[in-house]
């Protein structure tokens, strides 16, 4: 055997070999379950592939949620807390500040009662703040403007994505889910992908992620049924330092009652260690409460303020509503109950968003694409069945037009999937059921090639060409034909990677594996496939059947 | 088997006229058709909630209508989905439940309406009685985002495509194939719109390869008519071109043939997304295997005239 055939014959069936090897997790993964059913020996000898091909959410069943998180108010929120700061810290510098405000352009207002503060208070702003005076503000008046600096801006936004990540990932984490993944996407979006939800668990899912379990404790100032009875004394708005809360009752929605609660003294949920799920204490009223605990720092605040403050009410503020306001009857440390005739189910994704901490800003789920497990499994077995009599169709057809070799090149498709199976499980691309149709289609892409090779061949053949001869050629000149051919889909397909996602991006990835695996099957396997026939018919291969009558014989 | 036969030498460039107008034709028609009819917007770019439930038993369409339009969801939209063939349910169990976004509530979103909806359903039916089988909601500013990333999408591999070709021909030829494809999209497009089926992100994955695959096929004569230039063959770029088209010809349609078994076999036993994805196909392939015969190669020839190339000069300039 000449030494150049036996080496592809070599590379072709490790190759070959590889992939089957590749294809074989896959092939013993158990999809129910997600469990692989590898023997231990296999997974033992680490060298051994245990990765499976992963089925995309549309097969699979589970949830592809896209979260758009509010990083305009996560500005907002740094700028109001930077306000504050300068606030405080002119006045310990001894500056006079008439006003000092947040306008709805994002911008600090700072006027000053003379000009003598104004220059001092300028100096020290400039300095310790990077702020950006704005060119409205000039020289002779006494307000001064800044712009928050481009890039700073940028930073809170990042951070307020980077913040909500870190919350939902221990949310999920917390509610329990198998692998998930999430991810930011773009500027302001996160996508989680939960696979394996089940139909019951979907709208607590959707519940735990978007609350944003900010929890605060605040003394109470006045209570009453209305909002109108409880500001009438200070003239239809809060006063100064007080906040308007309603309490709401969970199981109707009305609003029961309306609290004006100080801004300070103020503990928030941000010093919580723990949060637990227990059943009710008070007998009447059933359901479950959530206990929690505070860490160190939070246990000496809280000690502090309900020591105190004995006698009075404490409002235990959840999501801008009072959920209870006990009187503080003795000084707590670290440990305190929120009651509220939870449902388990309640209670427990309570006790879950406040162990895995408040949202620093408000988010929406932007798009949501649940699939259940049933239609997975429909999918599947549908997806497959059109697959596979389409490969059969293909398949067929090309025995029928070029008998002997269409029987290689059906070979050919053969290995093709093999490959593109092989690759998917490699590397952990996924496969949804677009994708499916796309290894479908990938075969007529694998086909095509030998087309191309086979009429070519009978038109040397016709141009009274010896076989030998014509496979040659055809090969020859049919290559750049092919890659440029193929090249150009491949623009295409990964111009669709790029900007699909989900099921469309594993659209894209098969036909991208597959018209890459399929130029080597079509081009190199089937050549060798030539050259091992006219090897072992010893130069005599005459009759070389590709579906046209031997020239002269008619 | 041979179904064209050797020799074969039909005048397609000759023609060429009748062809543009053709589908110039064509291509206002599918133009016009996004006005009328117009395009059925699925949610992934009108948004919405779109909710799929399966019944054990048989229901009457018009009772889960009851539940569903004193919500006060806006428009909704219900439809029975037929089994498709070979199919195990039965008819009148799957049910596609559709809620148009509200204008101005962009906050309900998705736990609203999807909640509500099956709330209802299970008060009614009975909370064993149905499946919850999916549901998809696309909110208003993801939905627009959608729509025009699939239009840079299809306009990004027009370019790369056009790149490309111009690299490895000339302008010309680059020229030729990508209006060939465009050609090949905006009436695919079209059909899409007469036939009234949605439009998802799949249907935009669909033109993308229907462009892949048409101008794969444009490569391949392009590729023939190169060689017959730098082999020297006798005659004018005119000839040359159309002498190409022949000797390909065989197998322009033995591919296409092939790679429409397939689609043809996904379009009777695929399902939802996988079945539009393969009617649009079916239909692209068709358009594709056109153009690439009579309108790309013939826009090659168009474009040379219109540089001022010498195309009725014998032995062209190679490429």
């Amino acid at each position: 055997m000449p030494s150049n055939l036996r080496w592809k014959l070599i590379l072709i069936s490790a190759l070959t070999a590889a992939a089957v090897f590749l294809c074989v997790p896959s092939l013993m993964w158990d999809y129910q379950n997600n469990v692989s059913r590898m023997p231990d020996w296999w997974r033992q000898v680490k060298i051994l592939p245990i990765r499976a091909v992963v089925l995309g959410l549309d097969l699979q069943g589970g949830m592809h949620l896209v979260v758009g998180v509010d990083t305009e108010e996560a500005v907002k929120n740094d700028l109001t807390q930077m306000k504050d700061s300068i606030h405080d810290w002119l006045r310990s510098e001894k500056v006079a500040v008439e006003e000092i405000k947040l306008n709805p352009d994002n911008q600090i207002e700072i006027a000053y009662p003379d000009l003598a503060n104004k220059d001092k208070g300028r100096e020290k702003v400039q300095r310790y703040y990077g702020m950006v005076l704005h060119e409205a503000s000039s020289s002779s008046t006494l307000k001064m403007i800044y712009d928050l600096d481009a890039k700073q801006a940028n930073e809170y936004r990042s951070n307020a994505v980077r913040q909500v990540m870190e919350t939902l990932t221990s949310r999920i984490d917390e509610f329990g889910v198998a692998e998930p993944s999430i991810q930011k996407q773009g500027a302001n979006r996160i996508v989680l992908q939960l696979p394996g939800i089940k139909e019951e668990d979907r709208s607590r899912v959707l519940n735990i992620i978007q609350r944003t379990a900010k929890l605060e404790f605040m003394l109470v100032d006045n209570v009453a049924s209305t909002k109108e009875a409880l500001l009438a004394a200070s003239g239809g708005v809060a006063p100064l330092g007080k906040r308007l809360v309603p309490e709401i009752n969970d199981q109707t929605g009305q609003i029961t009652a309306w609290y004006l609660l100080r801004e300070e003294p103020k503990i928030s949920g941000t010093y919580l260690v723990d949060a637990r799920m227990q059943s009710g204490g008070r007998m009447d009223m059933g359901g479950y409460d959530v206990s929690f605990q505070f860490n160190l720092e939070g246990a000496r605040i809280f000690s502090r303020i309900t020591g105190e403050h004995i006698g009075q009410n404490l409002a235990i503020v959840l999501e801008d509503k009072v959920k209870s306001a006990p009187v503080i009857k003795d000084r707590i440390f670290d440990r305190g109950v929120i009651e509220g005739r939870f449902t388990p189910e309640e209670a427990s994704d309570l006790a879950i968003v406040l162990r895995a901490g408040a949202l620093p800003v408000s988010i929406k789920v932007e798009e949501e694409r649940t699939v259940g497990p049933t239609l997975g499994k429909d999918l599947i077995a549908r997806g497959q069945l059109g697959a596979f009599i389409s490969i059969a169709a293909v398949v067929v057809f090309m025995v029928l037009y070029y008998s002997a070799g269409g029987l290689i090149a059906d070979l050919a498709v053969f290995l093709n999937v093999l490959f593109i199976f092989a690759a998917l499980a490699s590397l952990r691309a996924t496969l949804s059921l677009p994708g499916i149709a796309g290894i479908a289609l990938t075969v007529g892409m694998a086909v095509d090639a030998n087309v191309i090779i086979f009429e070519r061949m009978r038109e040397e053949m016709r141009a009274g060409k010896a076989i030998r001869s014509a496979v040659d050629t055809g090969y020859q000149r049919s290559l750049w034909t092919i890659l440029d051919a193929n090249i150009t889909t491949l623009i295409a397909a990964a111009i669709l990677f790029q900007v699909g996602t989900g099921p469309v991006r594993g659209f894209a990835v098969t036909l991208t594996i597959g018209l890459v695996s399929s130029v080597f099957t079509s081009i190199v396997f089937t050549k060798t496939i030539y050259e091992l026939l006219h090897f072992l018919y010893k130069g005599k291969l005459e009759k070389l059947r590709i579906g046209m009558k031997p020239i002269g014989s008619n | 088997m041979e179904w064209i036969k050797p020799g074969t030498n039909i005048d397609f460039v000759g023609q060429r006229l009748y062809f543009f107008i053709g589908s110039l034709i064509a291509i206002g028609l599918s133009v016009l058709s996004f006005l009328w009819p117009g395009p059925n917007w699925g949610i992934d770019f009108a948004g919405g909630t779109e909710i799929r439930v399966r019944f054990a038993k048989p229901t009457d369409i018009g009772q889960i209508r009851g539940v569903v339009d004193n919500l006060g969801l806006g428009e909704t939209q219900i439809q029975n989905l037929k089994p498709a063939l070979a199919e195990q349910q039965k008819e009148n169990q799957d049910f596609l439940i559709r809620v148009e976004e509200p204008a101005g509530e962009e906050d309900a979103g998705t736990a609203h309406a999807g909640k509500l909806i099956s709330e209802k359903l299970s008060e009614k039916f009975g909370k064993d009685s149905f499946q919850i089988l999916t549901v998809n909601y696309v909110g208003p500013k993801v939905g627009k985002e959608l729509r025009v990333s699939g239009v840079k999408a299809l306009i990004y591999a027009m370019l790369g495509i056009l790149v490309y070709v111009a690299f490895r021909f000339e302008f010309s030829y680059a020229l030729g194939a990508v209006l060939a494809v465009f050609h090949d999209a905006i009436i695919s497009a079209g059909f899409y719109n007469v036939v009234q089926r949605e439009w998802s992100l799949v249907i935009i994955a669909g033109l993308l390869t229907i462009i892949g695959y048409s101008v794969n096929d444009t490569i391949v004569i392009f590729d023939r008519i190169r060689e017959n230039i730098r082999r020297g063959r006798r005659g004018n770029l005119r000839q040359l071109i159309n002498q190409s088209i022949n000797e390909t010809l065989s197998r322009t349609i033995l591919t296409n043939f092939a790679t429409f078994l397939a689609i043809i076999a996904l379009t009777i036993f695929g399902s939802g997304v996988i079945r539009d994805f393969s009617i649009l196909m079916t239909f692209g392939m068709v358009v594709g295997t056109y153009s690439t015969i009579y309108i790309a190669s013939s826009l090659v020839l168009v474009f040379e005239d219109l540089r001022g190339r010498k195309t009725g000069a014998e032995r062209p300039k190679k490429l």
